[in-house]
């Protein structure tokens, strides 16, 4: 069952850096994944986005999970995802592959995949690998939202 | 089975480990204690830990033709201020160093190869370190060293 949260604000606790300034969302689900937490919200006003928000550790225990939540929340009317890493420790390479088969797939769509939140060792790394080629990041949340 | 010493050399320490998925997950862990130690920059540790877990993971998937609680493998640090070394060896099937590197090369070439970031673990492995050896042999099991050196940001 989804929960209306109306607009709120959000972004003043640590593990909250990247979040939107205000945004109205609406949760519409939240589930434990084996390390680590994954949470949808609708944007309003936006149709046809959802901000993911993941916490934790992806690796290997969980990271087919990932990619197959990830990917099942595009279609339909969704084809654009903000991926809020905001409170994410760690991604291993296939964290990072399940985020580029969720950037396929948006691409097959005519829509987009943007991260945000990420903390610096990440995204220099995502840098180093070239990933910054496919999958676009930015410093927030509202930065990603303004983008779309 | 954690072995830890630490002398003017520098610390090291080495992990023997089943040859199952949660083993990774140790090794990273203890990676991440040696990097600290080491005062690598939140950047360079997560290069390593990046490196670790993805050749812990050849060993599980690969090296006992997948997990294989009865068989074991091995973790080994060697740091000193600014520098990791890590080797991870196996005496599992092994494999032809050349032809492995090639097929991960033409499997996915240009910026195809950041869509199968998971088919291409020796070549990543090698792109986030400074240096990478391989030794192996078919049936004589698998040695991997990689090392990185100080970064701007490290202690």
């Amino acid at each position: 069952m989804s929960t209306w949260v109306g607009a709120r604000a959000i972004g003043s606790g640590p593990g909250r850096r990247g979040r939107a300034a205000v945004v109205g969302v609406r949760e519409l689900s939240r589930e434990g994944l084996e390390g680590v937490e994954f949470s949808v919200r609708q944007v309003t006003g936006m149709p046809g986005a959802l901000v993911v928000d993941v916490a934790g550790e992806v690796d290997s225990s969980s990271a087919e999970q990932f990619r197959e939540r990830l990917v099942s929340l595009i279609g339909g009317d969704t084809k654009h995802l903000i991926v809020n890493l905001a409170d994410l420790t760690y991604i291993n390479s296939s964290g990072l592959g399940a985020l580029v088969a969720g950037c396929k797939r948006v691409r097959a769509l005519d829509g987009t995949l943007k991260v945000c939140g990420v903390r610096r060792s990440i995204a220099e790394v995502m840098q180093l690998i070239r990933l910054d080629k496919i999958i676009e990041v930015h410093d927030t949340e509202e930065q990603a939202l303004a983008a779309l | 089975m954690t072995v830890a010493v630490t002398d003017s050399a520098g610390m090291q320490c080495e992990l023997t480990l089943p040859c199952v998925p949660g083993s990774c997950r140790k090794a990273r862990l203890l990676a991440a204690e040696v990097c600290k130690d080491a005062g690598l920059s939140p950047t360079s540790e997560y290069r390593v830990l990046l490196a670790v877990d993805e050749l812990c993971q050849n060993v599980v998937q690969h090296a006992y033709g997948g997990p294989n609680p009865g068989a074991s493998f091995g973790v080994a640090f060697a740091a000193r201020i600014g520098s990791v070394e890590v080797t991870v060896s196996d005496r599992g099937r092994g494999f032809d160093p050349d032809e492995a590197l090639s097929a991960e090369e033409t499997a996915h070439e240009g910026v195809d190869s950041l869509m199968h970031l998971e088919h291409r673990g020796l070549s990543l492995v090698a792109s986030l370190m400074d240096s990478r050896s391989i030794e192996s042999a078919v049936g004589g099991g698998t040695t991997v060293r990689v090392h990185l050196g100080r970064r701007p940001g490290d202690r």
